[in-house]
């Protein structure tokens, strides 16, 4: 160990050690010939046998050297410097190769910071791979990520052994109105198993105890660490109290910065008593379920075990659970969702970019080990092996990859604040986006990696065409240029892959954004405002709080019109149904429809239009026969008629002869409540103040906390949020708002992942199109150079230059249009892996790629138009005359 | 060639040979080492004595022998090697080795007599 380190520590030193040693074999010598000399050799025969007993001084000195240092490093050591060497000689081919490969590693290294920030890095929990998060999965429906019930929670809870902890999440809205502005905030009340499911201990204070999850001591709160440093200025929170919905809670601890759970936006947590009513509640789905899963249990046998468990569920509860099972999610794709397949798809994306330079570049060194076979075959007769020379070139392209590799990774560095400034303000990360120590290890891995794909291919040639030098240098020449051609190739056809796959995409977003989404995003704010069961417990309060507060806001100038909403579009929240239109009750087998429970105003502020009937009115109360609106999809659904106007239909309240009917009073256009690229689901639309027919509890909290929505006609639709808070204080002092936003915004936001992939694939896609243009360019340039002497004999005998030009066109187009062929194919068969991107357009849109090969097919003349031109302007006398 | 005679050096014995030598002789020169080794072995072991030094060096970055610069008995610089204490540690453990490997060869060779 030693040893090798000192050897290592030598390489490349030539210090005083190695003149002392020339003193001391002198001296060894001199005195072997002073014995020998003794014995009577005259002073020449005793020099001459005193250098035999020794072995010879020059071979002495060599072993020692090897001895000294390490052989194989002090080659390295040589190559590393010779090939620094090469590299200058040749700025101008080093600067070309170095710029491209800059640009394809910037853009790798840049992918990855991202990747491992979201894919990579592990969430900030103990043993975050044993997290997973379950969701009810309702068969009839097809859906698998559902809320949880409480009572189906406690069954999983007591039934599971494969599962260490589990805890229930119920997030909630609550005002916190207790030291300074009264703040929206989100509240987990997190059941028991808390603690040893997220395994994490606060920063300071403590977690809750088993007697503060029964019901009457749940009167605690741990609060985020953004919390308390921007409300509580990170002071001791020993007896602190805050009051959340008009209720005292001590504060008992404060979790890490890091600590995002379940999302990254929680801001209190307080304890969930089950109580006796949460153990038969196996219908209302309110809760986020996460486990943690044993240890030494793999996910597939807990997820093995909780189908069972579901099934069991089945047979004991048929009443309501006959349709569910459980879905198991590991909590990192819970968290990221679809991130993952675009991540991946863009890191393949930036791959073949790489690999297009890598392609460039091995043309370039290709070409170049031709201009060098003199220097190369004058090391292979000084008697380099060629596996010496191979590792020699190979040296000179690691260099060269290290080289573009460090020039790139400056490049991803100085534009990281452009990566962090396009990142949306909900886009999940744990971990910062940056280019730290992983993110260089991964680029030197990719520089070595790149340096010896490029490398080999023309040191190999190169070393070949030098042994063939001898015998014929035109003879090498012609095979390396068809591995030029090759490599032109596979240029272009990476190239096509990587524009169609832009083509295709931007397609699929100009397609999505110019589909109407059944609403009027221009000028509409919305903003949340939950009012505390504390003091609006009974209905008829918080309909005097909505009537009230909407007709201020109407009186506001600059508002067209006003109203709320518990689920809107392209939040991601829902709410499903079953509904029946004849005689009985529904099932759980019966149809189903996504609710929406609005107050008089929503329809009109949110810009739906309405094609049958009217919308709500004052007139809709709670003593008020029964009235829906339905969207056209439910109206074609339930009654195949466009107008059902008058028609009845049922929720569920009431039961037998008195089932609650509701009357059609208008149908309005549908709307793509999910994003535009997804279709518009069937809708009803419920008056807030008609919900007690329908039954379950979680409508009465919906109702409280629904998200506030004024069309307006200013021109800066956020100068309306000012007059619209103050009208909300004039109603209730104690009453704040949060998570004002454009619906446009929100409708943006919902395209953002498309529009950044679409963005990220037409930067690649014209990089690598430019360097596969370089490359048919480069390898017609050097196609000419290298006939340069038949071409001049073809025009001396009388040859048209166009028939010479159309020629050199030809034989560079060979590999240009294979490329293209392949490409299209690869691209057609790659659109069908990515179809979830591709919104809209056929997979492989024959039209699209068509447009993309002949685009390319153009370029691709285009760039062996000035080779070929050159062609046909040689002067045949002067080439002949100076060809070699 | 004129030496069958001789036997050829093992390898790994050279680094024996050395150890015990300075630490029979004390601080020793490169040539004084060969010229002790041939001595001591009646001329009986080939020793290229140029193989010497790559060994001294070996020893050296083991750490088993230390080198210092200093002056020959006819007044010429020489480079002097000493044992360390490792290096005495060092040739106890061969010396047990060899003894143990050597006793066991002959056995084995008497056996099969």
């Amino acid at each position: 160990m030693r040893e090798w380190l000192m050897r290592a520590m030598s390489v490349g030193r030539r210090g005083r050690r190695d003149r002392d040693l020339d003193d001391e074999l002198r001296f060894h010598v001199d005195e072997l010939c002073r014995a020998f000399e003794r014995r009577g050799y005259d002073a020449h025969a005793a020099r001459i046998a005193a250098e035999r007993e020794l072995g010879g001084v020059g071979r002495t000195k060599q072993a020692w050297r090897d001895q000294r240092t390490s052989p194989p490093l002090e080659e390295l050591l040589q190559d590393v410097r010779y090939g620094m060497r090469v590299l200058w000689r040749y700025r101008g081919m080093t600067a070309a190769a170095a710029l491209m490969l800059a640009g394809a590693v910037a853009a790798t290294t840049a992918l990855f910071s991202v990747v491992d920030a979201v894919l990579l890095a592990p969430l900030p929990y103990a043993r975050a791979g044993q997290l997973v998060v379950l969701f009810e999965n309702y068969l009839t429906l097809h859906a698998p990520d559902v809320s949880v019930t409480p009572g189906s929670f406690l069954e999983w809870q007591s039934r599971a052994h494969t599962i260490a902890a589990m805890t229930a999440i119920d997030q909630r809205q609550q005002n916190l109105t207790s030291d300074g502005e009264p703040l929206q905030v989100n509240v987990a009340a997190v059941t028991r198993g808390f603690a040893a499911t997220v395994g994490v201990q606060p920063v300071t204070g403590r977690l809750f105890t088993d007697r503060e999850f029964e019901a009457g001591n749940e009167r605690v709160a741990i609060i985020s660490h953004a919390l308390w440093t921007t409300r509580y200025g990170g002071a001791a929170i020993d007896g602190t109290s805050i009051v959340l919905d008009d209720r005292p809670y001590a504060v008992v601890g404060v979790m890490p910065a890091s600590f995002l759970f379940p999302t990254p936006r929680q801001q209190i947590w307080v304890p969930r008593p089950m109580t006796a009513a949460d153990r038969e509640n196996r219908t209302g789905h309110t809760l986020y379920a996460v486990a943690r899963v044993r240890d030494g249990v793999s996910i597939a046998a807990a997820e093995r075990e909780l189908h069972d468990i579901a099934a069991a569920l089945r047979r004991d509860y048929p009443d309501s659970n006959r349709e569910w099972d459980i879905t198991v999610m590991p909590a990192r794709d819970a968290l990221i969702g679809q991130t993952s397949d675009v991540l991946a798809a863009m890191m393949g994306a930036v791959a073949l970019l790489l690999l297009v330079a890598c392609a460039n570049v091995a043309g370039l060194l290709l070409t170049h080990g031709l201009t060098r076979s003199r220097e190369l075959a004058v090391r292979a007769a000084l008697g380099a092996t060629r596996l010496r020379i191979v590792r020699q070139l190979l040296t000179e392209s690691v260099l060269l990859a290290a080289l573009g590799a460090a020039l790139g990774v400056f490049l991803a560095w100085a534009a990281q604040p452009l990566l962090e400034a396009l990142r949306p303000a909900d886009f999940l990360t744990w971990k910062p986006i940056a280019i730290d120590a992983r993110a260089l290890s991964f680029s030197a891995i990719v520089a070595v990696a790149c340096g010896v794909l490029f490398g080999t291919l023309p040191a190999v040639a190169a070393s070949r065409a030098n042994i063939a030098a001898a015998a014929s240098t035109r003879a090498a020449g012609r095979g390396a240029s068809r591995l030029r051609h090759a490599l032109v190739a596979v240029e272009v056809a990476l190239a096509v892959v990587l524009v169609a796959g832009a083509a295709l995409l931007g397609q699929a977003l100009h397609h999505v954004v110019a589909i109407d989404p059944g609403v009027r995003a221009d000028g509409v704010v919305t903003m949340t405002a939950s009012l505390p069961a504390t003091r609006y417990g009974e209905d008829a309060r918080v309909d005097v709080f909505y009537r009230t507060l909407f007709d201020r806001i109407r009186a506001i100038p600059g508002v067209r019109a006003a109203g709320a909403v518990q689920a809107l579009p392209f939040s991601g929240n829902t709410s499903v149904r079953p509904y029946a239109t004849d005689r009985s009750a529904p099932t759980l087998e019966s149809p189903v429809a996504h609710y929406r429970i609005v107050t008089p105003g929503y329809v009109e502020a949110m810009g739906i239009p309405l094609r049958a009937g009217r919308t709500f009115t004052d007139r809709d109360t709670a003593n008020a026969p029964l009235v829906v609106l339905v969207n056209e999809r439910l109206a074609r659904e339930a009654w195949g008629d466009p107008s059902p106007i008058g028609a009845r239909i049922t929720f569920g309240g009431g039961s037998g002869a008195n089932v609650k009917w509701a009357e059609v009073v208008g149908v309005v256009g549908d709307v793509r409540h999910f994003g535009p690229a997804a279709p518009a689901p069937a809708e009803m639309y419920w008056p807030a103040e008609q919900i007690d027919a329908v039954p379950g509890e979680t409508l009465r909290r919906m109702r409280r906390g629904l998200t506030l929505v004024v069309s307006t006609d200013a021109a800066d639709p956020l100068a309306i949020v000012a007059p619209v808070r103050a009208a909300l204080r004039s109603v209730d002092p104690a009453q704040p708002v949060a998570n004002v936003r454009t619906l446009t915004s929100m409708l943006g936001a919902s395209l953002w992942l498309s529009r950044a992939a679409t963005w990220l694939l037409t930067i690649f896609g014209t990089a690598a199109l430019a360097f596969a243009l370089l490359g048919v360019f480069g390898a017609a340039s050097y196609g000419v150079a290298q006939r340069r002497r038949e071409l001049a004999v073809r025009l001396a005998l009388g040859a048209a230059p166009r028939a010479v030009a159309s020629l050199v066109l030809r034989g560079a187009m060979v590999g240009a249009a294979a490329g293209v062929g392949v490409g299209v194919l690869m691209a057609a068969a790659l659109a069908r892996s990515v179809s979830g991107l591709l919104v809209g357009v056929a997979p492989g849109d024959p039209r699209t790629l068509v447009a993309v090969a002949a685009g390319l097919g153009v370029a691709a003349t285009l760039a062996t138009w000035a080779p070929a031109r050159r062609a046909a302007r040689l002067d045949p006398m002067s080439t002949l005359r100076n060809a070699d | 060639m004129g030496h069958d005679d001789k036997a050829d050096i093992l390898r790994g014995t050279l680094d024996l040979l050395v150890l015990k030598t300075l630490d029979t002789l004390g601080p020793q020169h490169g040539y004084g080492i060969a010229q002790r080794i041939q001595q001591v072995s009646g001329d009986m072991l080939s020793l290229n004595q140029g193989t010497l030094y790559p060994a001294l060096l070996r020893l050296e970055q083991r750490g088993w022998i230390a080198s210092r610069l200093g002056t020959s008995d006819n007044n010429r610089r020489a480079r002097f090697y000493s044992l360390t204490t490792a290096g005495r540690r060092q040739l106890r453990q061969e010396t047990e080795d060899w003894v143990r490997v050597s006793g066991l060869i002959n056995r084995i060779l008497r056996a099969t007599d």
